[in-house]
């Protein structure tokens, strides 16, 4: 074993040692005028070598080992090439054409392509296909994805369109685990306080995007903090005349102007891009807006260090606007809502070609984004009679007092009137990064072997304040909790990564596996450091080359299984801390309307829970890209969990406070003019003092109330989610007598996902049976404590099928894409490894009446697994049992225990929901005026259907006219000018 | 020529004869109305009792009077109507109200071929001692127009007899849902599925005056704050003072409802033993009183039960809809001495939530503007009281005009000018609420 191992090695070293060299260069040319194209990048993609050609389009790269690699060569403005060579000897002098990239190009595309050579699900929209959707928002890609759905509307103000979810339907969390990059630089939402969601793309200028890579399958392990998949947006970079562009649809309006600038010599390229979009929420009262001013300035060049180039580049991106009502006239007088959206993205990337024995590259980018998204909202409020507004952080009992007396006081005495609330949240999140990556390329014979290792530094924190008022004493219920003080979470991730591709007669075989290790520290809290692994692995093989004298002309498959990490949000780890507060004291309102009510105050501590996992997405992936005859088919299917999904946990403890019925002051003798009311912080009892010391103190009895508290704490689900699908594309090709190419694109997907967190609930609105005793149970649920069903179930089937007449001798282009959602089912699950948990009730009481409740008109109810009660928190009592005995023995606690029965609201929660196939239709044209112009023109749903629906679980038929289910009909016109 | 002008004019009279094919929106049907009087009472069917068709889409109404049989024809035009009839006798000296309404009468072009009987049952009922003489409840405009206050409620309890009557045991309900307007699941082919049960439903929890209830002198009121038992006019100039040491405020935050908005606690000036003891079933801080379409109902536990122990029984609980937040309890109509039923203007889908039983009528209303339901004056019985002479004024102007024609108190008398100048007031009480009360422009309390 040893002399093998021994050998093995030899042979390597002397591979490595002894290998030939080569050069490989040459010149890039515009085709048919066989002008240079400077700028130009010439990539050796299995070698991990590149060049730039310079002003005369020259390049050369040196130091190519011998054997196969992809080229592809590429400059902005031009339609990129990409063919295979053979490197057995110098390559020197050759000529290669680019040409324009406009739409006399016969390889123009306006829908998404699939990456063929990627051994993961991938695909890229270019910018002619950005640019004949006109693109408002990035976010509005997804409908170019297999089964994709036009937006609802074009509309930046709705927030919640804005956001990136791949391979799932369910809000929120999808979009979390979706990664979105700009040029390399993360949009990172971790560090929000107020949601567990993706990042918003609304800031990001859709006018100045060159392409946009989606990698919906597993990724590199060079990229983390996400489980649903990457989306890669690539800005202009390179030189490029003066473009403007004019872009109007019914809610917005959006003018654009950049340029990339040779500055001369050797120096490089400047891009300058400047965007400035409006868009207004309703077209009747255009006065709520949401704008957009982006300036953006990138610099980028190579520098020649001997044969070893590098290749730099920095940019800055910036944008003011922001979400602003001001404006409505309809508005109450000086009442509005305006949310900042300004942001500050700097980066640089520096890649340097070493090309040395054990070292190809090394490329060190890093990115810093600091935004403002500050809120400011003004409310106008007003109260018949005095109120308290709750600021304390301190545990006791307190009585209000005007601000006037004492602005620190924990109960602040607001009084009655008419005020304005003038509300800031300042929220400011930065994120950071630095990622040092090394490639090594090196064949072993045929065998292409590129290694990746690399590490990455990230960092997210807030800088925010917070919320807080402008006037405390007029401000309710609030206390500080400064974003700024809360700890940035900072994460080390190292990574390797080995990719191999081994030939095998005419077909190979690629293999990718790498592995990354990530150590997140949140410094100052209970978390500590925490460690987490994901090994990922794809592999592909091209079981047939290309070879257009067979039907079956190309054919290759793939197989993907990974594990990525999603770090958790702020709000995840750091919820605002709550406050439990009940009034135990109200004596009368006074003549001027003041009334000087007691609270006690609880404060609810940060439950850290050390046991908390980061949320983990495990992916697995098959697929298939074949040409047959000229169509070409790509198939995919995934399997892909959510491990340690987070959730919250409510629990609660029993609490006794002390309360003072107001009728105790009936007999006391200090006139009430005089009365100065006085609670021990600690015991809670109310003595009532006379201004004028004539009368001597008043003690008042109180008695003790009984209920619960609760507690959050974020856990971990112990049920993965799954989501499963398969993924279709069918490129017809062109029918070359009406120069029209069908593409069919679809997706198959479901989703099941429940919880068997046990959580708790205490119904504190409602009292024990005579009506006065606070409740005295808390009930323990199986998933939400508020809801019947525990989970869901889901699965739609949507087809797409897309004409595209291209006529590149008139520079025009027109699309119809016909979306149909053939399948699309929903169902409220009650799924529970104990045991069932949902029963079918009747109409009389909540008692079960059966046992079947799924697929059939019933209303059903939840019952809690158990019960505790104030007096012996400790002890579980099975609940069904003892509320079935009640039932006959025991009206009063029958009654009571009725109040944990979590009922459905219809007697068809428990129905399948199958909504019956619509359909909707979009057109776009694009049409080229020589080359110094261009102009397109879309409408979405442009039938403005109004066919109805029909829902399975409650039998209904409703109108899709502005339903959820099917876009708006809106319609825009783009001018895109280059001088 | 002339064959040719011939032809086309009979294709024109052919052309206009196949228009007049159409339905005839205002061809009328005859609807035949039987009432149907309780067996058993001294009362028969008489000639003269009007019946009354609205049409529950555009409120059209249409009205007939009956022969001896008790029985009238009303030509309506197609659509949906609820035809109710109304009238009162004496019956050794106590008026005797009879009251019925049959809802949801469909009339279609085929009722000339199938014409269905209806028949309307009449409710007798008496007169009771307390009436509710007032509700405001729908709030006011704000000061700087910003919108409106609704924190400011309440309700006038009258004392409509010549003996005293002593409040103990009386409670104050809603019934449940809570509006008029949307969606009724207590209805099953278009009847209340109570109507014949002889129980309302009293929704969310329930008002009592307790241990320290007056004693109500004849023909005297007492005000019952639902909410903002404070002056409520230091903010809101439109609103009410609601602080007098006299009024009765619904304030009981052990009981749940606890929400300082809706009970601010109550003015110093007020005793706390005036305040109500709350019993509450519903979810929630607060009386889900409605403030567009409000309606309440009183009633009195019988001997042997006090408002605690009719809490405290669980065996008339029910969930309306299923659900644990629409708990309510079903109270025998026999118990309940009073009622008033509002319905939404503009809404086009009210529905009665009460049963003809308890209260048969309606009253339109719209809430914000400071407007409250002020009982009618019974202009004969009070115009007979003796002392009254004189004392009466007469040219009330407080009527409204949100509705076609109006709503006002028929007598023209002002109730509330005529009790300062001295004179008693005997409301009407017929069980309706149609009759029994306008929509008044300003609150009575509102100084």
């Amino acid at each position: 074993m040893k002399h093998l191992t021994l050998t093995i090695v030899l042979l390597f070293l002397s591979i490595s040692a002894f290998s030939q060299k080569y050069v490989f260069s040459g010149k890039v040319l515009i085709k048919g005028t066989n002008d240079p194209v400077e700028f130009a990048t010439v990539v050796m993609t299995d070698k991990e070598l590149w060049a730039v050609a310079n002003e005369k389009g020259e390049f050369v790269i040196k130091g190519v080992s011998k054997g196969k690699t992809k080229v592809e060569i590429s400059c902005l403005g031009y339609a990129s090439r990409d063919f295979e060579i053979d490197v057995t000897k110098d390559i020197t002098n050759t000529k290669f054409y680019l040409e324009e990239d406009d739409l006399t190009l016969t390889s123009a595309v306006v829908t998404a392509k699939e990456n063929v050579n990627s051994a993961t699900t991938s695909r890229t929209i270019d910018r002619t296909a950005l640019e004949h959707m006109q693109v408002v928002s990035v976010a509005d890609i997804t409908s170019l994805l297999p089964g994709g759905q036009s937006l609802k509307s074009s509309n930046l103000t709705d927030g919640a369109l804005q956001r990136i979810e791949i391979r799932s339907n369910e809000k929120s969390l999808s979009s979390f685990g979706t990664a979105v990059e700009v040029d390399g630089i993360r949009l990172s939402n971790n560090s929000s306080f107020s949601e567990t969601q993706g990042a918003s793309t609304k800031n990001v200028a859709s006018s100045n995007v060159e392409s946009i890579e989606v990698i919906t399958g597993v990724p590199s392990v060079e990229h983390g903090d996400m489980t649903n998949g990457i989306v890669k947006i690539n800005t202009k970079k390179g030189k490029t005349p003066l473009m403007a562009t004019i872009s109007m649809s019914p809610n917005t309006k959006q003018y654009s102007i950049s340029k990339g600038i040779d500055l001369g010599g050797k120096t490089g390229v400047l891009n300058i891009s400047a965007e400035r979009t409006k868009s207004i929420a309703q077209l009747a009262s255009p006065y709520t807006t949401y704008d957009r001013n982006n300036l953006s300035a990138i610099y980028s060049n190579t520098f020649m260090s001997g044969d070893q180039p590098v290749k730099f580049s920095a940019g800055v991106t910036g944008n003011l606007g922001g979400y602003n009502d001001m404006a409505d006239p309809d508005a109450f007088k000086d009442t509005y809502k305006k949310v900042k959206d300004n942001t500050i993205r700097g980066n640089f990337s520096l890649n340097w070609l070493l090309n040395k024995q054990w070292i190809t590259n090394v490329e060190l980018t890093g990115s810093i984004v600091y935004s403002n998204q500050m809120s400011t909202e003004n409310t106008n409020k007003s109260s018949a009679g005095s109120t308290s507004s709750l600021h304390g952080m301190t545990e006791g009992y307190f009585v209000s007092t005007p601000y006037s007396v004492n602005p620190d006081a924990e109960v602040i005495l607001r009084p009655a009137g008419y005020w304005y609330e003038k509300k800031f949240v300042d929220n400011k999140p930065l994120d950071y990064n630095i990622h040092l990556k090394v490639n090594w390329a090196h064949d072993f014979g045929s065998i292409i072997n590129k290694v990746k290792l690399g590490i990455n530094y990230t960092g997210s924190g807030n800088l925010g304040e917070g919320a807080y008022y402008e006037d405390l004493s007029l401000a309710p219920d609030w206390r500080p909790y400064p974003y700024n003080e809360v700890p940035f979470i900072n994460n080390i991730a190292a990574y390797a990564e080995d990719n191999i591709t081994i030939p095998i007669g005419t077909t190979s075989l690629n293999l990718i596996g790498g592995i990354r290790s990530e150590w997140t520290m949140i410094n100052n809290s209970g978390y500590g450091t925490v460690n987490s692994l994901s090994p990922r692995f794809n592999a592909k093989y091209n079981i047939f080359r290309y070879n257009k004298s067979r039907v079956l002309r190309e054919l290759s498959a793939r197989a993907s299984w990974g594990v990525a990490v999603k770090l958790p949000s702020f709000s995840v780890l750091y919820p605002a801390p709550s406050y439990y507060q009940v009034q135990v004291f109200a004596p009368a309102t006074t003549a001027d309307g003041s009334a000087y009510y007691a609270y006690y105050i609880l404060p609810k501590t940060i439950e850290y829970n050390p046991d908390l996992r980061w949320q983990k997405g495990q992916q697995s992936e098959i697929g298939i890209e074949a040409d047959v005859a000229g169509v070409k088919v790509s198939l995919s299917a995934y399997y892909n969990k959510t491990l340690n999904a987070y959730t919250s946990l409510q629990t609660y403890t029993p609490f006794t406070y002390k309360w003072t019925d107001q009728r105790n002051l009936e007999s006391c003798p200090i006139p009430s003019a005089n009365r100065i009311y006085e609670i021990d912080q600690k015991s809670g009892v109310v003595t009532v003092k006379d201004k004028t010391g004539a009368i001597a103190d008043r003690i008042l009895e109180y008695k003790d109330k009984n209920m619960f508290v609760s507690q959050t704490t974020m856990v971990n689900e112990p049920i993965p989610a799954v989501r499963k699908g398969i993924e279709w594309v069918i490129d017809f090709g062109q029918i070359k007598p009406i120069m029209t190419s069908i593409r069919i694109d679809g997706t198959y997907y479901h989703y099941r996902g429940y919880s068997e967190v046990i959580n708790s609930n205490y119904p504190n609105a409602v009292t024990m049976s005579d009506g006065v005793t606070p409740y005295q149970y808390v009930g323990y649920y199986v998933g939400s404590d508020n809801m019947t069903s525990n989970g869901s179930e889901s699965a739609r089937v949507r087809n797409n099928v897309t004409f595209t007449t291209h006529i590149p001798k008139a520079r025009l282009i027109f699309s119809l894409r016909v979306e149909s959602a053939l399948y699309t089912y929903t169902h409220n699950i009650s799924e529970y490894s104990g045991g069932q948990i949902v029963y079918p009730i009747g109409k009389d009481n909540n008692l079960p009446i059966g046992t079947e409740f799924n697929d059939i008109y019933t209303f059903a109810a939840k019952y809690p697994l158990y019960y505790s009660t104030f007096s012996d928190p400790d002890t579980k009592i099975p609940f069904l049992e003892k509320f079935i005995w009640a039932k006959d023995n025991d009206p009063k606690l029958f009654s009571e225990l009725n109040q944990l029965v979590k009922k459905t609201s219809s007697n068809y929660y428990f129905r399948g929901n199958v909504i019956s196939p619509y359909f909707s239709a979009s057109i776009s044209v694009t049409k080229e005026i020589g080359k110094i112009a261009s102009l397109s023109f879309y409408a979405n749903n442009f039938f403005n259907t109004t066919a109805k629906y029909h829902s399975s679980q409650a039998d209904l038929e409703t109108s899709l006219f502005y339903s959820e289910y099917i876009p708006r009909f809106y319609y825009g016109l783009t001018l895109r000018l280059k001088i | 020529m002339k064959k040719l002008l011939t032809i086309l004019f009979c294709a024109l009279v052919a052309l206009t004869l196949c228009s007049c094919h159409k339905d005839d929106p205002y061809k009328t049907y005859n609807v035949t109305v039987s009432l149907e009087y309780p067996v058993g009472s001294e009362f028969t069917a008489v000639a003269g009792v009007t019946v009354t068709a609205k049409n529950t889409t555009n409120e059209m109404e249409y009205s007939s009077v009956t022969d001896a049989n008790g029985t009238a024809v009303l030509a309506v035009v197609a659509g949906m109507y609820d035809i109710s009839a109304f009238e009162t006798r004496a019956s050794a000296g106590t008026a005797v109200s009879f009251n019925g309404i049959k809802s949801g009468v469909t009339v279609t072009k085929d009722w000339e071929k199938n014409p269905l009987p209806v028949n309307v049952t009449m409710i007798e009922s008496e007169a009771k001692q307390i009436i509710i003489k007032e509700v405001y409840i729908g709030g006011c405009p704000k000061n700087d127009g910003s919108g409106s206050f609704a924190y400011d409620k309440y309700m006038v309890l009258y004392n409509n007899s010549p003996i005293d009557a002593d409040l103990k045991n009386l409670c104050i309900a809603i019934p449940l849902p809570y509006n008029s307007s949307g969606t009724n699941n207590d209805y099953v082919n278009g009847v209340l599925s109570y109507e014949s049960q002889h129980k309302v439903p009293a929704g969310h929890g329930y008002w009592s005056f307790g241990t320290n209830a007056p004693i109500l002198k004849p023909y005297s009121q007492v005000v019952v704050v639902i909410a903002g038992a404070i002056d409520n006019t230091q903010t809101y100039v439109n609103s009410v003072d609601l602080s007098d040491a006299s009024y009765y405020p619904c304030y009981d935050p052990e009981s749940g409802y606890n929400n300082t908005s809706w009970y601010p606690v109550p003015s110093e000036k007020i005793p706390t033993s005036q305040y109500l003891k709350a019993y509450k079933y519903g979810s929630g801080n607060g009386w889900t009183t409605s403030v567009a379409s409000p309606a309440f109902f009183i009633f009195i536990t019988p001997d042997g039960v006090t408002p605690q122990s009719f809490f405290e029984d669980t065996s008339n609980e029910n969930l309306y809809n299923n659900l644990a937040v629409m708990k309510r309890k079903w109270v025998p109509t026999d118990w309940v001495i009073d009622a008033v039923e509002g319905f939404k203007i503009g809404a086009t889908n009210n529905q009665k939530r009460l049963i003809a039983e308890v209260d048969a009528g309606n009253i339109p209303f719209i809430n914000n503007k400071g407007y409250s339901i002020y009982r009618n004056i019974d202009k004969a019985a009070t115009e007979a009281y003796p002392g009254n002479t004189g004392k009466l004024v007469s040219g009330y102007s407080l009527g409204t005009s949100d509705v076609e024609g109006g709503t006002t108190d028929p007598s023209g008398l002002d109730a509330e000018a005529s009790i300062k100048n001295g004179a008693v007031i005997i409301f009407m009480d017929t069980n309706n609420s149609t009759n029994d009360y306008h929509m008044r422009k300003q609150a009575a309390l509102r100084k």
